[in-house]
Order: structure tokens, then C-alpha cells, then sequence
């Protein structure tokens, strides 16, 4: 092939430059795949296959790549005359390039599908993972808020152990009080038995007292009739003081008798007392019990709702954390759109290029040489929406229900 | 009541992330495509933060900054550049315009928090 014509070097830089886009965004996909890969390829093949035909001593080309780059525009305007040479067209066989022409706008709509179904994900992706984290951040909430209302508060767990060690202190001091009381009471019982048998004691020897008087009273009074008229006052004396000491004995008996029954009942009552106060003793002991007992029980279940809310707490940092890494997915998927959005505006112009080329616009390629193009494309086609862009031979719109068992 | 953030970025998805990444903190985000509309945006509505993105269509984000600066009402209002540029030079040409700092993209929306409350406590 002779020299290249400024305006075919700038074709042919055009289609590096696709070829170094598509390998980016391969590559740059090959970090956050989202099934693009394939499309991708596709477009690659199509860029190559043009390159390929175009020019096949491509490779020695790469490496005055930039000095192409800062040529070119200073060149544009001479290169018109150069292309429009008499000695260059001939070599040109007209509808393979317009046959390129079809593939490289199928090329960049591809790139436009890809970049617009890429944007579509994006969107919303993004707006269900930020979705998720904010309801993910709500149920964290409401689980936390749940739990401080049950630890927390006047009736909440937290013053629930209070109360019942509160409480069991308070029976715990009762009980004691009770001790001291019924001890005392034991203690009063015994002084009055003491008492009482000082009591009997003395009776005892009043009654003594008066028995001895009476045989004293008597023998005066023997002692008085024996001496006669004489003895006479004397007797009268004496039968006087033998009525003093059955008295006396009356009084004492019925002294001892009177204690002994005040005793019996204060002993009874006291009896009853020391009853009760044991009966007392023994409701407050299990009382407790029973509170400790609670408490003791409470008080694990307060540390496992400390437990679920800090748990709680944690998974919702994770949640965040996670949502760091997707939003810095997201971005490489837009990086992805971007480079497409470019690539297809690179097509664009190249396809621009062989049109003053060929000096036919694409509305212009007759429809034999259009059916080539779509043909050899189409031939590279894997994904439904790809047919779309050639006039819709597959179409995934109303077939059906999308999952059927047979 | 939130502080209000000017995001001027020609990526649709980045100012939708940093849209997302921020509202929740009951942050303002106000959001432009390129440097011009940024600047317009900036002189109508005051703003208490600008994050900014470097290569831009129409404008790009150093002459935004630059215009920006240059207003007295923005003298003291922390910018930043969001940016994939992550050259050195880049960065130099950035500080030399008085930006309080510099997040190269991909970001996370963690680290642009942290940097957002140190700068607006
Ligand atoms: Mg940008």
C-alpha cells in the first residue's frame, strides 16, 4: 500500500484511540463486573475488525501514535487537498468503507447502549443500597430505642433491680427487728416466772407464818383455860389472834392463787406472741429469699438486652461500612460510563470521517451494503438488546411470563 | 439547621452519591454539571462548603475555584476538589488556590464526611 493520506492517519489514530478506550473500560470493568463485558467485546472486535481491513500495517503505527495526535490538527486543512489526490482514490475500494462506515455507528450506538443501560444500574442500584442503609439505620434504631425503654425508665429492668434489692434489704432488716423483739419477749418471760416464783415463796412462808401463829394462838389460849377466871381476857386474846392467822393463811393462799392465774395467762399470751412473731420471722425469711431470688434473675437479662443493643448497634456500622465499598463500586461503573460516552463520541467522529471519506452519508450506504455490516455484526451479537440496535430480530418485549416451567 | 453544600460535578452519579452520602447528615446539597454553572450557582444562593470536581465541561473546577475565590463573600469558605486526578502537580496547582483539600475519586463516603465536619464544625 503506498503512503497514507493525512486524512487516513486520522482515521486510523481515531481507531487506536477507540481500540486503547475499549481496552480501558475492559479493564476498568474487569474491577466491578456488571455483565458488560460482553457488549464490550463486541464492540471491541467491531473497532478491530474496521482497523483490520482498514489498515493492515497497523502495529508500525502505535508507536508514532503522538506525534499523530499533535499533528493532526495543524494538518487538517491541507490534508482536504491531499485526500481529494487523483493518485489516492483508486486504492480505495468504496464499499468496504462504507461497509465500515455502518459498523463504526453500530459501534458507538453500542457504546451508547451501554453507557445508558450502565447509568440506568447506577441509578438504581444506588437508590435501593442507600434505601437499604437508611432502613437498615431505622430498624438499628428501633431495636435500640425498644431496649433502652425496656432497661430504662421507671419500669424498666435497670430500676426493677433496684427496687427488689431495695426491697429485699428492707425484709432483710424486718426480719431482724423481729429477732430482737421475740429475744426480748423471751427474755421478759423469763423475768416474770422468776418473779413469780419469788412470789410463791413469800406466800408459802406467810402461810407458814400463820400456821405457826395459830398453834401459838392455840396453846395461849389452852394455857388461858387453865388458869381460869384470871386467864379469862387473856384467852380472848388469844382466840383473837388465832383468827388473825387463819386470815393471814386466807390472804396468802389467795395471794399465790391470784398470781398463778395472772402468770398462766400472761405466760399463755406470751406463748402466742412468740408464736406469732416466729410465724412473722419465717414469711419475711422466704420473702427474701423470693426477692433475692428475682433480682438474681433479673439482673442477666438486662446484661443480655446491654448485649443486643451494642450488637445491634455494631451491625449497623457494618452496614455502613459495606455501603463504602458499594459507593466505591458505583463509581468505577460511572468511570465505565464515562470512558463509553467518550468512545462513543470517538465513533462518532470517525464514523464522520469515513463519510467525508467516502464522500456518502450513512443515510446514503445503499442497503445491500448496510445488510454486510449488520450481517458481521450481528454474528458477534449474545445479548438481546444488541438485535435492537439492527432493527430488532430478537425482541424480549411481551413474550410471555419471564420464568415458566414446562 | 444543616449546612449548605455547593456540589459541582459533570457526573450525574456523583453528585447523586454525594447527594445520598450527605442528606442523611442533614447536609444541603445544591448541585451544578460544570465550573460556570457552578460559579452562577455560588453568587445566588450562599453556600458554606464547595466540593468541587477538576475536569469539567465548559469550565473546569481550577478556574471555578479561581472565580470563586475571588468573590469576598467566599474569601473564607472552604472548597474542596473532588477529583480523579491524583498527580502531585494537580494537587500543587490546587493548593496554590487556597482549596482547604484535595479527595481523589473513587471516594468513600466515610472519608468525605470526616473531612466535611472537620472543615464545617
Ligand atoms: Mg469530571
Amino acid at each position: 500500500m503506498g503512503a497514507m493520506t493525512l486524512r487516513n492517519k486520522k482515521i486510523v489514530l481515531a481507531v487506536l484511540l477507540i481500540l486503547q478506550l475499549v481496552e480501558l473500560v475492559a479493564l476498568a470493568e474487569s474491577l466491578v463486573p456488571l455483565g458488560l463485558v460482553v457488549p464490550l467485546l463486541s464492540l471491541a472486535l467491531l473497532a478491530w475488525l474496521f482497523a483490520e481491513r482498514h489498515h493492515k500495517s497497523l502495529p508500525a503505527t502505535v508507536d508514532r501514535l503522538e506525534p499523530v495526535v499533535v499533528m493532526v490538527p495543524e494538518a487538517d486543512e491541507p490534508s482536504k487537498s491531499q485526500s481529494d489526490s487523483p493518485v489516492q482514490k483508486p486504492e480505495i475500494d468504496l464499499s468496504l468503507l462504507m461497509e465500515q462506515q455502518v459498523s463504526i455507528h453500530l459501534a458507538g450506538q453500542l457504546s451508547r447502549l451501554v453507557s445508558d443501560d450502565t447509568e440506568k444500574a447506577v441509578m438504581t442500584l444506588s437508590n435501593s443500597i442507600f434505601g437499604l442503609l437508611q432502613t437498615s439505620k431505622k430498624v438499628s434504631l428501633n431495636i435500640e430505642e425498644s431496649l433502652k425503654t425496656l432497661t430504662g425508665g421507671e419500669a424498666g429492668l435497670d430500676s426493677m433491680v433496684q427496687h427488689l434489692d431495695t426491697h429485699w434489704q428492707a425484709f432483710n432488716n424486718l426480719g431482724q427487728n423481729f429477732d430482737t423483739l421475740r429475744q426480748a419477749l423471751e427474755k421478759d418471760i423469763h423475768v416474770l416466772s422468776v418473779t413469780v416464783g419469788a412470789i410463791n415463796e413469800f406466800s408459802d412462808r406467810i402461810s407458814d407464818l400463820a400456821d405457826q401463829t395459830n398453834v401459838l394462838a392455840i396453846n395461849a389460849s389452852i394455857e388461858a383455860a387453865r388458869v381460869g377466871l384470871p386467864g379469862r381476857g387473856f384467852a380472848v386474846i388469844a382466840n383473837q389472834v388465832q383468827l388473825l392467822a387463819k386470815n393471814s393463811k386466807t390472804i396468802a393462799e389467795t395471794m399465790a392463787e391470784t398470781v398463778r392465774n395472772v402468770v398462766s395467762t400472761v405466760e399463755l399470751s406470751f406463748q402466742r406472741q412468740t408464736e406469732r412473731i416466729r410465724t412473722s420471722e419465717k414469711l419475711i425469711a422466704r420473702s427474701e429469699h423470693d426477692l433475692r431470688d428475682w433480682s438474681q434473675k433479673v439482673e442477666p437479662q438486662v446484661q443480655r438486652v446491654e448485649l443486643l443493643v451494642n450488637q445491634s448497634r455494631s451491625m449497623a456500622e457494618l452496614v455502613t461500612q459495606e455501603l463504602n465499598s458499594v459507593t466505591v463500586s458505583l463509581q468505577f461503573q460511572d468511570r465505565v460510563r464515562q470512558m463509553l460516552e467518550h468512545l462513543e463520541v470517538l465513533t462518532r467522529s470517525a464514523g464522520d470521517d469515513l463519510a467525508n471519506l467516502t464522500e456518502v452519508p450513512l443515510s446514503g450506504v445503499s442497503e445491500n451494503v448496510r445488510m454486510r455490516a449488520v450481517e458481521r455484526a450481528s454474528k458477534l451479537f449474545t445479548v438481546e438488546q444488541e438485535w435492537s440496535l439492527v432493527g430488532g430480530r430478537r425482541s424480549n418485549e411481551n413474550n410471555g411470563p419471564r420464568v415458566e416451567l414446562f | 439547621m444543616g449546612k449548605k453544600i455547593l456540589c459541582i460535578d459533570d457526573s450525574s452519579t456523583i453528585r447523586m452519591l454525594v447527594k445520598k452520602t450527605l442528606l442523611p447528615l442533614d447536609y444541603e446539597v445544591l448541585e451544578a454539571e460544570n465550573g460556570k454553572q457552578g460559579l452562577e450557582m455560588a453568587i445566588n444562593n450562599p453556600v458554606d462548603l464547595l466540593l468541587v470536581d477538576v475536569n469539567m465541561p465548559v469550565m473546569n473546577g481550577f478556574e471555578c475555584v479561581a472565580a470563586v475565590k475571588a468573590l469576598p463573600q467566599y474569601a473564607k469558605v472552604p472548597m474542596v476538589f473532588l477529583t480523579t486526578e491524583s498527580s502531585q502537580e494537580k494537587k500543587d496547582q490546587g493548593r496554590q488556590l487556597g482549596v482547604s483539600g484535595w479527595i481523589i475519586k473513587p471516594f468513600e463516603p466515610d472519608g468525605l464526611v470526616k473531612i466535611l465536619r472537620m472543615l464545617l464544625p
